[in-house]
């Protein structure tokens, strides 16, 4: 073995310019018998290298792995396969909800047309109009008067409660006064 | 992707995603956890993967995030440490020699756990897994000075400490 090279093949390394080739010579070196004493930690060092870049561990077997990863699919594929059927119940539903609302304002609409119909006359004689007008005023008014020789007597009765409470309140005061 | 080249391709770098994971974590469990939420998430994007030009470095990348993730996470906590993972001695030596071998690979695994978590990293990528520089750099998601930046200083850290523990006698 060439000690001379590995001396510069340790050097490039420690400067951080060997290739990976060169390390992996290195490595092989190191993992030899014929090492000199002076590189004793070197060679630890490159035989740390090598033993924990294989270091294995029963992490799961292939075929866990495989089974592992299968069984979390078919959650995926549903979800897939159901959303074009979510797109055309949410375009029926808009669908639906726009011919409802149409439907709702121009039967609104229908209905304040027949509300608003203009009045038509009943009577073809002015004078016979002015009558029954005069007719159902005169109705209107007697009936209000009686309503309103009602309400009088109310009146006296709201007048009498007053004049009580009055008294009321007057004793009242003067005894708290004394 | 399909099955045969998921077993082909991304099955065999499975070892790798746990030596990195188990570097980033310190914790078995947690590392097992995180590679098999790789396989799922590869698995699950694989219509995606023929963009994909490394799908190696991508899996790494995927670890990474991972892991970060997990130990951002609030119920993550750094226990376990170092000691679960030092079985990776051969048992064909006496138990004198293990128990040297054992302190020296202890040792080295300490200082390497010790540096920064950049120089940790690509000393794990470059030194360990033997990936390129950029691969490092797709995998870190760092541009190219930045690596060779890391693993200089992780290069220099390390030689001095070796340096000074054989001039000392260990």
């Amino acid at each position: 073995m060439d000690f001379n090279k590995i001396e510069q093949l340790l050097k490039k390394y420690w400067e951080g310019s060997s290739t990976l080739e060169e390390e992996q010579e290195l490595k092989a070196f190191f993992s030899g018998n014929e090492v000199p004493e002076k590189w004793k930690g070197e060679q630890a060092l490159f035989n740390y290298y090598q033993q924990a870049s294989s270091q294995t561990k029963d992490i799961m077997s292939d075929d866990e792995i495989i089974s592992m990863i299968t069984s979390t699919e078919p959650e995926k594929k549903k979800v897939i396969r159901l959303t074009p059927f979510k797109h055309i119940f949410r375009v029926a539903a808009v669908i639906l909800v726009i011919i409802t609302t149409l439907y709702i304002v121009r039967e609104e609409y229908r209905n304040n047309e027949t509300v608003l119909e203009p009045l038509t006359d009943t009577f073809e004689d002015p004078k016979e109009a002015f009558e029954e007008t005069k007719k159902a005023l005169l109705l209107l008014s007697k009936n209000l008067g009686k309503g309103k020789t009602q309400v009088n007597k109310i009146k006296v009765f709201n007048e009498a409660e007053n004049t009580v409470k009055n008294i009321n309140d007057k004793k009242n005061e003067q005894k708290n006064k004394l | 992707m399909n099955k045969e080249m998921f077993i082909s391709e991304v099955l065999p770098v499975k070892n790798k995603l746990f030596r990195f994971a188990l570097r980033l974590l310190n914790n078995e469990d947690d590392a097992k956890d995180v590679v098999q939420e790789v396989f799922i998430r590869v698995w699950n994007s694989r219509e995606k993967l023929k963009e994909i030009q490394n799908l190696e470095a991508w899996c790494m990348r995927i670890t990474k995030n991972i892991a970060l993730d997990k130990m951002k996470s609030s119920y993550y906590k750094n226990t376990g440490g170092l000691e679960n993972h030092n079985h990776i001695l051969s048992s064909e030596e006496t138990p004198y020699q293990t128990t040297m071998v054992n302190d020296t690979i202890i040792n080295i695994q300490n200082l390497i756990s010790g540096l920064p978590e950049k120089q940790r990293d690509v000393i794990q990528l470059r030194d360990i897994e033997g990936y390129s520089y950029k691969e490092i750099c797709e995998i870190l998601t760092l541009d190219m000075s930045q690596v060779k930046i890391n693993l200089f200083r992780a290069r220099q850290t390390l030689k001095d400490l070796i340096v000074k523990k054989e001039s000392y006698g260990l």
